[in-house]
């Protein structure tokens, strides 16, 4: 339930986005996510909930976006998505990558009003 | 309205884990974040390191668990500095609580800390520590598929041990399946294969631990210059 760490970390840039650009209430906040993270949706919403009670985000919509994992591969620099754990380059099999996307939890954007 | 953010979640959690492992890079201490299931034996794989390794290394240990101490007192027979954090219900160790653990240890007399991360597959292989590396720790009982459920913490770590091995042939554990899915996800990780309750293996395992701390010791050499 790591989750409630994650949507605690939110809370706070919720609230510091908020007070810099007075926002009275928030309805949405874009979340995205890399596919490499073990994030439960829906543990992420019963945590948001139970952590925005009572605040100005209570009751807002938590939207997610996965990010895809995308890796380099260092011989031949080729891009590939990473589908089924398997980090091996298709085009040359090498397995020395780098990582380009997938490992990101971050506030996209938040809606709301002043 | 809409208003663009683009902030990372978890930036605290890793701009602390950096100063520690500056802090510890400076002070030439290497640290383990050991992580498994509950039940996998990390303690066990801890009670049949200490006694061989502290002859030679000034060793510590950052002890996470939920509520007890059980763990910790089984480590404290070996006189070394034990360190015990309560998550009080969390699933994880984070840098904060690493950070505290620190101060509580003498940083200018020690040469390796193992942290015993809370037993957990999924949420300890989340939150970087300022650790050297982690080690996963999955036994035979928990099933050959593991590394293929948790992925996260198979690739991000640079050792796999593989505990009970005196099990597998009851368990009908399929050991080529398990490499396979290894190989798949991080081709780079060395993989030893341990009983810590038959005393098999262990020498493998106190051998990367031991070159660890030898390609450590030569960093300071570097710093040193």
């Amino acid at each position: 339930m790591h989750e409630l760490s994650i949507i605690t970390a939110i809370f706070n840039i919720i609230e510091k986005v908020s007070l810099d650009n007075n926002l009275k209430t928030v309805h949405k906040v874009h979340l995205k996510i890399g596919k490499m993270r073990q994030v439960i949706p829906d543990m992420l919403k019963f945590a948001f909930d139970a952590v925005s009670k009572d605040t100005i985000a209570e009751n807002a919509e938590l939207l997610i976006t996965y990010i895809p994992i995308i890796m380099k591969c260092k011989s031949c620099l080729c891009k590939f998505e990473v589908n089924e754990n398997i980090y091996i380059c298709p085009s040359c099999d090498q397995t020395d990558l780098e990582a380009l996307s997938g490992q990101e939890v971050l506030v996209d954007s938040l809606e709301g009003d002043k | 309205m809409e208003i663009k953010v683009m902030e990372k979640v978890i930036e605290a959690n890793k701009n602390k884990s950096n100063e520690i492992r500056n802090l510890l890079n400076q002070k030439n201490i290497l640290m383990l974040n050991l992580i498994s299931s509950p039940g996998s034996g990390k303690t066990s794989l801890l009670e049949q390191t200490i006694p061989v390794l502290q002859d030679k290394y000034r060793i510590a240990v950052i002890e996470g668990d939920i509520t007890t101490d059980k763990d910790a007192k089984r480590l404290n027979k070996f006189g070394i500095p034990v360190v015990l954090i309560n998550t009080n219900g969390g699933c994880h160790l984070n840098s904060a609580s690493i950070a505290k653990a620190l101060t509580e240890l003498d940083l200018n007399n020690l040469d390796l800390i193992f942290v015993e991360n809370v037993g957990n597959l999924v949420c300890p292989s989340e939150f970087n520590l300022g650790e050297d590396t982690k080690v996963a720790i999955v036994s035979t009982p928990e099933g050959e598929d593991k590394p293929a459920k948790y992925p996260m913490l198979f690739r991000n770590a640079e050792i796999a041990v593989l505990n009970k091995i005196d099990l597998i042939d009851i368990l009908n554990f399929n050991t080529d399946d398990f490499y396979a899915d290894l190989q798949k996800l991080n081709a780079g990780l060395t993989i030893v294969e341990v009983s810590c309750t038959r005393k098999k293996g262990i020498k493998k395992w106190l051998s990367w631990v031991e070159k660890k701390l030898s390609i450590k010791k030569e960093s300071e050499v570097i710093n040193e210059r």
